[in-house]
Order: C-alpha cells, then sequence, then structure tokens
C-alpha cells in the first residue's frame, strides 16, 4: 500500500488537534484512502493502549508521604534537628566524661594535679593580692580628688560673694534685668527672616529704627 | 493557577501543616508514576519523588502563581528523572540506531523490574506497551508519559520540559511512529 501525503494528520487528527473544518475535510478524505484508513486504525489501537492500564497512576503508599513530610514540614523539620542536637549533645557529653574519668583514674594524673594545685594556689592569693591593693590606690585617688575640689571651691568663694552682691541691691538688678531683656528683644528682631518677609520691610533701618 | 492548588501554596507558605501534607498527597502519586516509568526501579523513583518535593517546598516563596502548578512540578520531576538516568548508566544492553530524522537513539533492553508472580498476573497486552514504552529513549518517553499518563496539553508539556511548542509536538509524533513501527514489527 502506496503511503499518502495526508498520513501526516493522522496523529493531529486522533489528538483532536486539527480545526473542525480539517478534520471533517480528512475525515472526508480517511473515508475513500485506505492508507490513511489503515493509519487511523493503527494509531488508534495505539492510543488506547497507551491510554490503558499499562500508564495508569500508581500510589507509591503512605510511608512514601511521611518520608517527604518528614523533609519539608518545619516543625519536623525542627523536631529532627532538635533529636540530632540531642543525639550529638549526649554522645559528646559521654564522650567527654569517659575521657576525663579515664584521664583521672591514672596514676600520673594525680602527681599532676597535686602539683597544679600548689601552683595555682599560690597564683590565686597573689592575684587577690594584687586586686586589693590596687582597689586601695583607685580609693586614695578618688579621695584627694575631692579634697582638691574642695579647696579649689574655697578658695573661689571671696570672688562668687563679690559677683553676688550688686544683685542684692534692688535698683542695679532692676537695671540688669531690663538690660539684659532689651538685649534679648533686640537680638529677636535681628533674627534671620525669609527673603519675602524681607522684601516686606525694606526700609528698616539699622536695628530696626 | 487552578484554585485548590492556589489555596494549598497559599497555606503551605503561611506555615500550614495540613496543606503539605495536601499537596503531596495530591500529586505524589502521578510523580511516582512518571519516575516510575522514567527510571524503571522503585527505589529510583522513590528517591526522586521525595528529591521533587523537597526542591518544590524549598521554591515555594520563589513560585510563580501565573504559571500552572502541575507543569513547574513536572518540571521538576522531568529534570530530576533525565539526571537520575544520566547518573546511573545502566543500560545493560544498549544499541544506537538512527531514526527517519537521522537523529540518534538508544534501544534500551531494560529490566521492568517486576517479579515473576506479578507478572504472569498482568495482562500481556499491557506488559508489552509498558515494554515498547520502556523502549523509548528518554526524551521520547518523557514526552509520550506526560501526554498520555499525566493528561498535559502541549501547551503544559512544553512549559515543563522547556521546550517550544513546536519540537515537543514533533517528538510526541516522532514517539508515537517509533511505537507503531515496533508495534507492526512485534505483530509481524
Amino acid at each position: 500500500m502506496n503511503p499518502c501525503t495526508e498520513n501526516r494528520f493522522v496523529q493531529d487528527y486522533l489528538d483532536h488537534e486539527l480545526s473542525p473544518e480539517r478534520a471533517r475535510a480528512f475525515e472526508a478524505h480517511a473515508g475513500g484512502c485506505t492508507s490513511c484508513a489503515a493509519e487511523i486504525a493503527a494509531y488508534g489501537s495505539m492510543f488506547a493502549s497507551l491510554s490503558g492500564p499499562a500508564l495508569r497512576v500508581e500510589d507509591p503508599g503512605p510511608s512514601l508521604t511521611e518520608r517527604i513530610l518528614d523533609r519539608v514540614v518545619p516543625s519536623r523539620l525542627r523536631a529532627r534537628w532538635v533529636t540530632t542536637f540531642g543525639w550529638a549533645y549526649g554522645t559528646a557529653s559521654a564522650a567527654t566524661t569517659f575521657a576525663f574519668v579515664s584521664w583521672v583514674v591514672q596514676p600520673s594524673t594525680h602527681v599532676w594535679l597535686a602539683q597544679s594545685y600548689s601552683e595555682t594556689s599560690l597564683r590565686v592569693v597573689q592575684t587577690l593580692l594584687f586586686s586589693y591593693q590596687a582597689l586601695t590606690h583607685s580609693w586614695v585617688q578618688v579621695i584627694e580628688g575631692v579634697a582638691f575640689l574642695a579647696a579649689l571651691a574655697e578658695r573661689s568663694a571671696p570672688v562668687f560673694r563679690a559677683l553676688a552682691r550688686p544683685w542684692t541691691v534692688p535698683m542695679l538688678a532692676a537695671i540688669a534685668v531690663a538690660a539684659v531683656l532689651s538685649c534679648a528683644g533686640v537680638l529677636w528682631w535681628m533674627r534671620p527672616r525669609r527673603r519675602e518677609a524681607m522684601e516686606e520691610i525694606r526700609n528698616v533701618g539699622l536695628l530696626g529704627f | 493557577m487552578s484554585q485548590p492548588e492556589a489555596g494549598l501554596v497559599r497555606r503551605c507558605l503561611a506555615g500550614d501543616e495540613k496543606a503539605y501534607r495536601d499537596l503531596v498527597e495530591m500529586y505524589q502519586p502521578r510523580i511516582y508514576s512518571l519516575a516510575l516509568r522514567m527510571v524503571r526501579r522503585a527505589e529510583d523513583a522513590e528517591d526522586v519523588v521525595q528529591e521533587t518535593f523537597v526542591r518544590m517546598f524549598r521554591a515555594l516563596d520563589r513560585y510563580d502563581p501565573t504559571r500552572p502548578f502541575g507543569a513547574w512540578l513536572f518540571s521538576i520531576a522531568s529534570r530530576l528523572c533525565i539526571d537520575q538516568l544520566r547518573r546511573r548508566k545502566l543500560q545493560p544492553i544498549s544499541l544506537t540506531q538512527r531514526d527517519r530524522d537521522d537523529e540518534e537513539y538508544e534501544i534500551e533492553v531494560v529490566d521492568p523490574g517486576i517479579r515473576p508472580d506479578e507478572a504472569t498476573a498482568r495482562n500481556e497486552e499491557e506488559e508489552r506497551t509498558r515494554v515498547l514504552i520502556d523502549s523509548l529513549p528518554p526524551h521520547y518517553r518523557i514526552v509520550v508519559l506526560l501526554r498520555h499518563q499525566q493528561d498535559l496539553a502541549y501547551e503544559e508539556i512544553a512549559e515543563a520540559l522547556h521546550l517550544p511548542l513546536g519540537t515537543v509536538k514533533a517528538r510526541i509524533h516522532r514517539a508515537r511512529a517509533l511505537l507503531k513501527e515496533r508495534l507492526e514489527r512485534e505483530n509481524r
């Protein structure tokens, strides 16, 4: 049987990928073409096999689901980390304890410990003495500093008293207050202004008078 | 993305652990079936499924909801299947041939991984179809599986495999033509 050029449409036809007009035209052609009819039958049978149980979807079961969830669910991941950390910590503790106890029970360790103890206790006493000395010295320095400030205050007291005396006379105090207020008022008048505000008061002379 | 998947993805991102289970249960059988037919060993297929979901959940916050969720998941699974096959390189008897378009492919004779008692119980026709599909080169097998096992549209297959639509159509057509030729050869 000679192959027909229209055979190229067989798969698209069975896949429903042809436009309705093209599909109708192809059906009409296949009705009279043995080659295309045979192709449709062959591919049709194969399409049926591919849609059959050979490619059915299989469920691997809940154990796989649990294994996946163990790797992705945040709380399970945390639990896994905690378990891992717990085991690591427990193992490290056991190993350290075992190593320490093994080391301690050695005869040579006893001698070394005794020597180390005497050396260590001597160094501890030296450190304590040094700390005490340093602390005492610091306190002396502080006390001396306070005494210096007290002496300075005593020497400068007459000067402060002389400066404070005019304020005890009401007239002098009133003049001083008036002077301070006047100065403050003038400074306020001379404060920086925005450009337009400056233009509005263009004719104001020196100090605003 | 369809509504249930969109909702599940949102719930997963919000930390709802029930949504994790629902999403896995929704897609696990489909991913497993695809992987099983691709890598043909139950243990390897399970590894692929696990890795697919792990990667999917890790990348969930970067997932673009305008893309079809199934195609995205199948793209991860397909890549892992191909990687698994490349890594394994377990092809006991491999005959290199050329198809009509002078494209090189290999016919693999493989152990379908079925116990004798199962094999006798299975339908002969079903078994023959499966062996024929298994004999296809991986790049043809994956398109046939996505089309006929997973019922994905051509566009979704193109999205999943990051291939142009024309290439996907051409591959499916060639794969079916190969299957038909072998079927006819067997029937002679």
